[in-house]
């Protein structure tokens, strides 16, 4: 019972960690990503009419992808908090009433009340 | 009419305001571009975060003063909301630091003073959580409280006083749309804040009567 809840319980905390290897994932892709883009000069000739749409694979990109990750993790953690906790509130709240009830019952209708 | 519900649909409209605000309404920024943006809600999380820390160093000395639940909880609620947005300040952070610095981590002041920061709430939330409910417990945590919380100096002041890769001073001397637009989304993630620290508030004092009761009823002998 106890090892159980410590499992659910250390769920948030093993999301977290996974949270923060995440950069560690990405950055096994980007190891040969170059660091920054090459800057264009005004007297450089205009580009050749473009034949084919190519893959982008430099800065640009990277910060592209990197700005949705940093979204996403933002989103994950705090829907997950507000999810977490409205299954936990609820589940405390139900709980209460059970436990008010049955207090209620052994003794004989009399309200409990019980101070925070 | 409940306020807690109406404060809830109008933080999730104001979250959909602030991403327009970080994705529209902000000029991209020319030495950094796109991945700039994750300015918006970094600063905001890490300021929310300090807030967090510092109500749970008000509520533990609440507690070591009173010894009343009370401040206790609040203390509580606090770190747990602080280390969320903690967590997000960490994992935004290197996330913005590689096209930027071009690495994910550097060892300098700020980031290590913040991580350590975030460490020491961890141990107060693993305390709290598996620690029990015992008195000393909380006594032991309160106090972990107290020392954690005064990082918050170091952590601000680290930039300035050793001289970091960090950025310092980068808000007031930015565009006026992209100050409106942080001061916006830090107003709008404060109101989410609050309402997070008032859910896990009522979640620890519901517990903390379930547990009362069932203290009641062992000894009326039902349980």
């Amino acid at each position: 019972m106890r090892s159980s809840s410590m499992r659910r319980g250390l769920a948030p905390l093993m999301l977290a960690g996974a949270a923060l290897m995440a950069p560690l994932a990405v950055g096994a892709q980007e190891a040969e990503a170059p660091a920054a883009a090459a800057p264009a000069t005004a007297d450089a000739p205009p580009p050749a009419a473009q034949s084919a749409f190519q893959v982008s694979e430099g800065l640009e990109a990277m910060r592209y992808r990197h700005l949705w990750i940093a979204y996403g993790v933002i989103w994950l953690f705090v829907f997950g908090f507000v999810w977490r906790n409205w299954k936990l509130e609820r589940a405390t709240s139900r709980e209460l009433d059970a436990l008010e009830a049955r207090i209620g019952d052994l003794e004989g209708g009399a309200g409990v009340k019980v101070d925070g | 009419m409940k306020p807690f519900p109406i404060a809830t649909a109008l933080s999730a409209i104001g979250l959909f305001a602030a991403h327009w605000l970080a994705f529209d309404f902000v000029p991209m920024e020319r030495t950094m571009g796109a991945v700039q943006r994750i300015f918006y809600f970094h600063v905001p999380s890490a300021w929310l975060c300090y807030l967090g820390f510092l109500m749970c160093f008000v509520g533990s000395v609440g507690y070591l003063w009173t010894r009343r639940s009370r401040w206790d909880l609040f203390a509580l609620a606090s770190a747990e909301v602080g280390l969320i947005f903690g967590f997000i300040v960490l994992i935004t952070g290197p996330l913005w630091a590689r096209p930027a610095w071009g690495a994910w981590w550097r060892w300098e002041p700020r980031l290590v003073s913040m991580a350590l920061m975030v460490l020491i709430f961890c141990a107060y939330w693993v305390l709290r959580s598996y620690g029990g409910s015992g008195e000393g417990v909380k006594r032991f945590a309160a106090i972990l409280g107290v020392f954690g919380a005064p990082n918050i100096v170091f952590v601000h002041l680290a930039v300035r006083k050793w001289r970091g890769t960090h950025p310092d001073q980068v808000v007031s001397r930015s565009n006026s749309d992209m100050r409106i637009a942080l001061y916006s989304v830090l107003a709008i993630l404060l109101v989410v804040f609050v309402l997070l620290v008032v859910q896990r508030y009522r979640i620890h004092k519901n517990a903390f009567r379930v547990r009362a009761l069932r203290r009641r009823l062992s000894r009326m002998g039902a349980m």
